[in-house]
């Protein structure tokens, strides 16, 4: 199971105390490769630390009208539920502690921290089941800050925080600079093609689901074009303003698989953070 | 001449003005389909104050309804007449005897002979019937033709007004003036279903016939046989007038009183058996009168073969609904359900 393994590594750096000697998973940190029983065993083993068992992930997923949408055959909500219940899956193989918040225009769900194979499976069933509705405005950002606020309250210091949005360009929380001192904060961010790039043409007659006004959209006039341009930029801005470590910025694109998304960002954060406590 | 008006080739197609409040009514209905895209209105550019919706559908139903006046395709139509085809053909027989230089006639308070009294009016008689063709047979010991059937009204004029009688043997050959004036109209082939139409003689005399081969009766019955009417008037007053006397070299010597001898009867005859009117005209006023008379007797009338030119006038219409459609889907953002 290499993703648990690189899961492993990727989010938690070595404890203290050590526990035991449990057998080596491809994607685990090399460095606590124990090499006596290794050699003992002949076959590969690491030594496991105490912090190791207590974890604590919390998915902030924010389902705003973006997540509606999608220029291909999946929505950016499809791929957002795949992720979560991705992480879920993960959390029952290292009997971590996960809770969710589920928040969109009109109503918000808290998951209470659950751990183990049946609390967990029963939170991403509800979630994965959560009434499909188109919802048409946005969320509005005092709501988003309440939220925030007993969240804060709520979870443990040093707590896993995933913020699954598609984070729209707009201004960054008050609350976010405590969130960012008590969690490791990492953004989970979806991606549309249309989020990303401009397509080259196509009229649309649509309607904006964040504010219901209907409009023409021409992607063969430059003025859109320009301005779409602009938008994206404005948007990668707040991305790297929220989460200014490149490690702690995931962008899942919708239309490619979004396990291996996530594999290849465990890869490269357990990396980074290697390279990290190798400089310490 | 011309005569110009609009017209509508297919006046039905007007009842496609049914069909847009049924247009309107579909358009008001119609599902419009629309993708839900989120932020979409943050990726167009900032509004100028574009134009209402309510613009949009004017357009278009306006230049829907300039098609539909296309459609019912506008004429202008052109009535030419053409010349030869209306009026009457006309011959005037003049008569040129001695007789006509008595004075008996007064114009402008001045005495004057019986030809200068009518000559200007058979000149303006003319004048009036500008579409008709007129032909002049002048006689006095005999009859000769001054002029076939002419359009050349001002031709005709300039020959009237050169008429005197020294050109002309004395005498009045009525009956051959008549024949030559009734075979000049028959020349011209105008018969129509049988009868002779359109063509009738004016004949101007002030005396009795005494010379030429045939009857003035004889001839008369030519007429009423090929069904044109003789028009006579008898010029000059009964009775003792008086008459210039000129000497060998031509000069007036002065003037003796001659009594007139017009012969009534027989003109009336003519005319009656011909289908014609008589008339007596004893000075100028008179003779304006009777040509007056002829003239509404023998209305202008207006061919019945009537040639129009229609000419195609869609385009002034089609090209600004063209125009208008296009204008219509340029105006963007505006096919909401809510403009009409």
């Amino acid at each position: 199971m290499a993703l648990a393994g690189f899961y492993r590594s990727a989010f938690r750096g070595r404890g203290v105390d050590f526990d035991q000697v449990v057998k080596y998973v491809y994607g685990d940190d090399v460095r606590t490769i124990d090499w006596n029983v290794t050699a003992r065993r002949g076959e590969p083993y690491r030594k496991k630390y105490i912090e190791e068992r207590e974890l604590s992930l919390h998915i902030f997923f924010e389902e705003g009208p973006g997540m509606f949408f999608g220029s291909g055959n999946r929505i950016c909500r499809e791929c957002a539920l795949d992720f979560i219940a991705l992480i879920c899956y993960l959390c029952v193989l290292n009997r971590d502690c996960l809770s969710i918040n589920h928040l969109t225009a009109s109503s918000h769900t808290f998951y209470k921290p659950g751990r183990g194979r049946s609390s967990l499976f029963a939170t991403a069933q509800k979630i994965l089941n959560s009434p499909y509705r188109v919802i048409s405005g946005q969320i509005e950002d005092t709501k988003l800050s309440q939220v925030l606020r007993t969240t804060v309250r709520l979870l443990p210091k040093h707590t896993i925080f995933f913020w699954l949005s598609d984070f729209p360009p707009r201004d960054i929380p008050k609350v976010w600079p405590i969130l960012q001192q008590r969690f490791v904060c990492i953004g989970v961010r979806i991606d549309d093609p249309w989020y990303t790039a401009t397509p080259r043409s196509g009229m649309f007659s649509a309607i904006d689901t964040s504010d219901g006004e209907t409009l023409t959209l021409d992607w063969g006039n430059p003025k859109v074009r320009r301005q779409h341009t602009q938008w994206r930029h404005c948007r990668e801005q707040i991305w790297k303003r929220l989460f200014p470590a490149a490690a702690d910025r995931l962008t899942l694109q919708v239309g490619q698989p979004t396990f291996k998304q996530l594999y290849e960002f465990l890869l490269r954060r357990t990396r980074l953070s290697q390279r990290c406590s190798l400089n310490i | 001449m011309l005569v110009e008006h609009l017209s509508f080739a297919y006046p039905w197609m007007f009842a496609a003005f049914l069909l847009l409040p049924i247009i309107s009514y579909l358009r008001l209905k119609k599902q419009v389909h629309r993708v839900l895209i989120p932020y979409a209105a943050s990726w167009l550019p900032p509004r100028r104050n574009s134009a209402p919706p309510m613009w949009k559908a004017v357009l278009l139903y306006v230049s829907l309804a300039l098609l539909i006046l296309a459609a019912a395709r506008p004429q202008k139509m052109i009535a030419l007449q053409p010349t030869e085809k209306q009026g009457y053909d006309i011959m005037l027989a003049i008569d040129l005897s001695g007789s006509m230089l008595a004075e008996d006639a007064f114009q402008n308070g001045k005495r004057v002979s019986r030809l200068r009294a009518i000559l200007p009016i058979i000149q303006q008689f003319i004048r009036n019937r500008p579409n008709d063709r007129i032909g002049i047979v002048v006689f006095g010991g005999k009859a000769y033709t001054l002029a076939n059937l002419t359009m050349q009204h001002d031709w005709l004029e300039e020959q009237i007004g050169r008429l005197s009688v020294e050109h002309l043997e004395d005498g009045t050959a009525i009956g051959d003036a008549l024949g030559i004036a009734v075979s000049r109209l028959t020349q011209k082939d105008r018969v129509q279903e049988g009868v002779r139409t359109g063509s009738f003689i004016v004949l101007i005399t002030d005396g009795a016939n005494n010379s030429g081969y045939l009857q003035p009766l004889q001839s008369a019955q030519l007429a009423a046989r090929l069904g044109i009417p003789v028009f006579t008037i008898a010029v000059g007053r009964q009775g003792v007038v008086p008459f210039p006397v000129f000497d060998r070299a031509g000069h007036l010597r002065g003037y003796e009183n001659r009594v007139s001898e017009i012969d009534f009867d027989t003109l009336q005859h003519i005319s009656r058996i011909t289908e014609g009117k008589h008339f007596h005209a004893e000075d100028a006023a008179t003779v304006e009168k009777i040509f007056a008379e002829i003239d509404k007797a023998t209305p202008k009338r207006f061919s019945a073969e009537r040639v129009t030119l229609t000419t195609e006038e869609f385009h002034w219409l089609a090209i600004p609904a063209l125009l208008f459609l296009f204008l219509s889907l340029l105006l963007r953002g505006s096919t909401n359900a809510t403009s009409f």
